[in-house]
This record gives C-alpha cells, structure tokens and sequence, in this order.
C-alpha cells in the first residue's frame, strides 16, 4: 500500500485552482462574447429600424401635394405631420353628381396599395371643367358614404363609390367631369411621437379611420426621436403647409435594452441617427 | 513500484477546448450570419433604391421627349409601352403611356435593378398623370391684323371653313370674318379687291374690333407666345427657300430642319402628314416655295413668296407681305404689327380660313405638362 502513488492533498488542490482559474476564464471570454454578439444584433435590429423608417416615411410623404390651400399637409409641427396619404389612382367610367365609378380591369386596373375602405378613405375626382382651359382643373375632395368594389361599368369590373350630391361644386354641371379622368383615394394619416411600454415610439393613426390614438409603429426611439423639418422652393425653413416642398426626416433611435461592446461591464443604451430628405414630387 | 499508466489518464483539457471551441464556432458563425443578413438588407435597399431612381428617370425622359405625332394621336383606352432603356449598373426602365380621354394621359415608368443573369432584384412603378396643353388660339378669321392693311393684286381671302383636301376626322363649321381688324385701315389696290370685293366671309371684313389687343396675338389661353417659341422644333432665321417633306427611310425624317411635315397625305411622303413642328423665327423670315403644316410664330416681320403653301396657324408679331406669286396660307394669319408696317396681301396670295388645319396643328404641336396638383403618383402592383 505504502508503494501505491496518488494526487496528494496539495497537488489537488493546485490542479482545481488551475481548473477553476482556466474556467473562469473560459466562462467569462463566453459570457463577454455573447455580450457583444447581443449588443451587435441589438444595433442591428436599431439601425435596421431606422432604415425602415426612412423608407417608409418618405414614401408616404412623397405624394403629397401642397397646391396652394387644397395642400394635402392638414397640421405640422417638428414632431408630428398630419396629411392626406394616397392610396390609389384609377380611372372613371361612369359618373353622376352622387356617384362614380372608377374602373378595375386587367388593361385598366385602380392602382392601389389596398382595395378602398368605406369610412376610412376618401377621394379626390378630377374636374377637368373647360377641357381647353388647364388653369381651371381642380381635384374635387369627397367623402364616399359607400364602397362597392364588386360593382361593374357596362359589363367591366368597377369600383363604385357613392357620394354626396356634388353638384353644388360644378361650374357647368357633370360635363365638367372628363370620362376616363383620374380618381386619387386618400386616406388621412398622422405620424408623430407616441410613448408605450416606458419607450417612445414612431407613432402613426388614421384619422379618417377614426383611430383615436398614435399606435407604434416603429421603435423604440429617442424621446421626440421622430423629427420633421419643413423646407421651401427656396430651402428656407417654412411653416406654413402651402409653401412646403421638401421635408427633412429625423429618426433617433436607441436599442431596447443597455448593452456592453466591450469586455467590460459599460452597459449603456447604443443610439443612431438617420436622417433623410423627401422632395414631395407634387409641390406645385 | 508500479508505474502509472499514462495512457489511462483521464482529465478534463481536450473536453474543455472542444466545447470552448464549438461555443466560440457557434458565435463566430452565428455573428457571420447577422452580418451577411445585415449585408444582404443593405444590398435589396440599395437594389430599390436603383430601381426606383430609374423608374424617375424613366418617367421624366418619356414626358420630356414627347413623341406628339404618335402620342397625340393615340386613340382613347390605347397603350403604347415603349422600348425598355438600359442604364449603367444593370438598371433599366420601361415606359408605358395610356391615353384616358381627350386630353388626359397616363404615364407609367417601371425601373428595374437586375443581376447579370437578368434576374430581377427590384422593380418600382411611378407613374404621372400628364394633360395635352392645347394652345386656344383665338383664331376666327382668316386675317386678323392689329394696324393697317394693304389689299390687292389676284389676292384671295376667305372665311369660308374649308377642309384642306384629303384631310379627314374634320368637319366645316361656320363662316367666319374674312379680316378682323383693329382698325379700319385697309387701303384696296386695283379692281379685284376693289370694295373688299376679294375678301369673302361673313362678313367680309370687321373693322374696329375692340376686342383685338396686342394679347390677343401674345396669349392664347395662359400659353404665351413666348412659352409656344420655346416649344418650338426649329428656329429659323433669314431666308429660307423650298421647305417640303423628307423620309428617313420610311419614316418621316423630323431631324430634317427644311421638313415641315406634308399637308397632302396622298404624296409619297404620307409619313410626314402627321409631323407638326412649330417653326420660330426671333427676327424676320422670308419663305419662298415648297410646302409646310403645323404652327409658325414669327417675332418680326414676314414675308412670303414663291407660292410658299402653309397648313396651320401662323402668328406674327410684326407685320405680313405676301406679294408677286405669293403665299397661300391655309388656316389662319395673325399679325400684331407692333412695328406699326403695313401688312400687305397682294399678288397671287391666298388666305383661306380653315379650323380643321388649325385644330391639327394644335393638337398636333400640343404638348404634355403634369395635371395640376396631384400628377405624380407612386404604382401599386394591381391585384
């Protein structure tokens, strides 16, 4: 028994003191790369939001017409934008003072983002009045009271929309109205700032839908991380909705949680910036 | 004493390092993966972005090089989709154009960003809504003059609505004024037109016309005649000699600056009956000979001779001389005379009220701006 050799005491005690140091540190260097790995996909996920913000934000503001007092800009301030945002285009077939029937076949389709909701979108009619004249078209803004998108115009597929009498709004009556003109449905959107789950978000509503509430959208952001400025023809800041033909947009976000990039323990919330520029294709 | 076998040995170092290097494998990969996704979002941004630039680019070439012989005379619910253009980079676009009614256009531009398979990365739709500006020329006479007039010679001026020969989709309307004038300053020459008696129309002539105004030879329904010079095809100056059709092949040669289009569709340059350039000279102009159609302003003085024929509306800003084998105007003439000449109508010269080669050439000549307001438009894939 005295010849049988084993770990004395010290010896063992010497190798779970390597053993522990080597796991620690193994343990650590995997608990610091997950770290980063997470604060990596974190900004990932942050800047990726923001790049999705900045496309679709300019491409609701795009369209957006500041034709003198019909601007299509209903209320603006540096954080928050209401407007009318379009929706579709198609062409009428069919037209009366109470209703109008825009087409939707294969070789004329309404172009559009969604079929119209009732109650929720509206339109613009085109109203060409004296065909001759190009300084007396106006876009006439209605209110449907109906929408049948199963409806038909002489055997074609149609979408019908039933308004109030019109009539009131025509110089010379129907005739004023161009078979074949174009229908622009729009629905009135704001966009803005809105807080929800102690994280401020890119909020955005329907106002013609009724929504009564910003509902996020996109975030998590910066407080007020949702920024707007207003530029003229001339690029001067304006605030005046009829002068506006370029929007600058603003998003500030920052990652949900405080996250560590280093091997350290600096847990801090990573934020960015992206800032983009809509010129509104429909400025007059 | 017994050796240890260090064979059996066991220990935990190889278990240790195989399971730090698949954790270590893991995270490696799994961070090349969010990169790669990350690389590959950025790439489809960069691929719409492309597509819809080119759709932009597409669009505003279209309406900029309005083809008016064939876009103008699209029939209404016709489609024309042109010939695809390709860009730098892999990046094209394709234009479309619907013609709605009358006057209003649908202008489609699809931009696509493909790889160099030609597999399409992303494709984006923009579209315009665009209008034909028909200039509203006030044209109801065949002469109208702001100042004086010489009258005579074998001379002929006619109010009476005549459809050019071999012209089509045309109907006469009334007679109009053979001459309206601001004035009722017409000095006659010899016996033909003594009285007025070669000017023909209902009435013959209409003197001191207070509705004549330098406006109504400078502005024609908010298109200026400064915004119809700077449409113009050609500019021209000086004397030009026996303008008639050319062919490029079997087409109409419109780069030809002496081919005014052909107002006879039976000749063998039929392919031109549909070219109305509008003509512009900034100073005076002669013509002499050969035969023209569409719209031709003149901001000085003109003069024609040689039996030059012209179809359409001709607007002067100085005054008229048509004399000796003439000119022989079908349409209509205008002369402001702002320099306060005499316009003198002698010789052979015929002026021959005619709506229809007016209204030709100015739907002809018409060209397309986006409607008012809400032109612009971003294209939905239809369902």
């Amino acid at each position: 028994m005295t010849n049988r050799r084993g770990f004395t005491l010290i010896e063992l005690m010497i190798a779970m003191i390597v053993l522990a140091i080597t796991a620690g540190a193994v343990t650590r260097f995997l608990a610091n790369s997950t770290r980063v790995s997470r604060a990596q996909v974190e900004q990932i996920t942050m800047q990726s939001n923001l790049r999705t913000g900045s496309l679709v934000v300019p491409s609701e503001l795009r369209e957006l017409s500041t034709d003198g007092a019909a601007s299509d800009i209903q209320a603006m301030s540096a954080s928050s934008i209401t407007f009318r945002a379009m929706r579709g285009v198609g062409f009428t077939c069919d037209v009366t003072t109470t209703r109008i029937k825009v087409l939707n076949t294969p070789d004329v389709p309404f172009y559009g983002s969604r079929d119209p909701v009732n109650g929720r979108d509206r339109l613009f009619l085109f109203v060409e009045n004296n065909p001759n004249h190009p300084t007396d078209d106006q876009w006439l803004a209605l209110t449907p009271t109906a929408i049948d998108v199963t409806n038909n115009c002489s055997g074609r597929n149609a979408i019908m929309f039933t308004v109030n009498d019109f009539s009131a709004s025509l110089t010379n009556g129907i005739g004023d109205v161009a078979l074949g003109g174009p229908v622009r449905t729009f629905e009135v959107m704001e966009l803005g700032n809105v807080s929800s789950g102690g994280y401020t978000w890119l909020g955005a509503r329907s106002v013609s839908g009724g929504q009564a509430a910003l509902l996020p959208v996109l975030g998590p952001l910066e407080t007020n991380g949702f920024g707007l400025e207003f530029f003229d023809v001339a690029g001067s800041v304006t605030g005046t909705p009829a002068d506006v033909r370029q929007i600058r947009i603003t998003l500030r976000g920052l990652t949900e949680d405080a996250v560590s990039r280093s091997m350290g323990d600096d847990y801090a919330v990573l934020r960015d910036t992206l800032i983009t520029t809509v010129t509104l294709r429909n400025g007059s | 004493m017994r050796t240890p076998d260090l064979q059996s040995e066991r220990g935990l170092a190889l278990a240790l390092a195989v399971f730090a290097m698949v954790v270590i494998g893991g995270i490696v990969g799994a961070t090349f993966y969010v990169g790669h996704l990350e690389q590959q979002t950025g790439r489809n941004t960069l691929n719409a972005t492309q597509a819809f630039e080119a759709s932009e680019a597409g669009l505003a070439s279209v309406v900029d090089n309005w083809d008016r012989p064939t876009y103008n005379n699209m029939a209404i619910g016709d489609t024309l989709t042109l010939s695809t253009v390709s860009m730098a980079g892999n990046v094209s676009y394709t234009g479309a154009i619907t013609r709605l009614n009358d006057n209003i256009f649908l202008v489609r531009s699809t931009g696509r960003r493909t790889d160099a398979g030609g597999s399409i990365m992303a494709e984006r739709e923009v579209a315009s809504l665009t209008r034909l500006l028909v200039p509203d020329i006030d044209m109801n006479a065949a002469l109208t003059l702001n100042d004086r007039l010489t009258i005579g010679g074998s001379s002929e001026v006619s109010g009476r609505d005549s459809i050019p020969p071999g012209w089509g989709g045309c109907t006469a309307g009334p007679t109009v004024p053979g001459i309206r004038s601001s004035t009722n300053n017409v000095v006659t020459q010899g016996a033909n037109c003594a009285s007025l008696n070669c000017v023909d129309g209902n009435p013959e002539f209409v003197g001191n016309d207070t509705t004549i105004t330098n406006s109504t030879f400078t502005d024609f329904n908010g298109i200026t005649f400064a915004d119809m010079a700077g449409m113009a095809d050609w500019t021209v100056s000086g004397t030009i000699t026996g303008v008639a059709p050319s062919l490029n092949g079997v087409l109409c040669n419109t780069g030809d600056p002496l081919n005014w289009g052909e107002p006879y569709a039976a000749t063998g340059f039929g392919a031109c009956f549909d070219h109305f350039p509008i003509i512009y000279a900034p100073g005076n102009l002669r013509l002499s000979g050969g035969r023209a159609q569409g719209i031709l302003l003149v901001e000085g003085d003109l003069e024609l001779s040689g039996g030059v024929e012209f179809f359409g509306p001709v607007i002067v800003q100085g005054s008229v001389s048509s004399t000796g084998t003439a000119g022989h105007i079908y349409g209509g003439l205008m002369a402001n005379q702002v320099n306060f000449d005499p316009t003198t109508i002698t010789g052979n010269s015929v002026l021959q009220f005619s709506s229809c080669a007016i209204d030709r050439a100015l739907n002809g000549t018409s060209v397309v701006q986006p409607v008012t307001g809400r032109a612009w438009a971003q294209i939905y894939a239809s369902d």
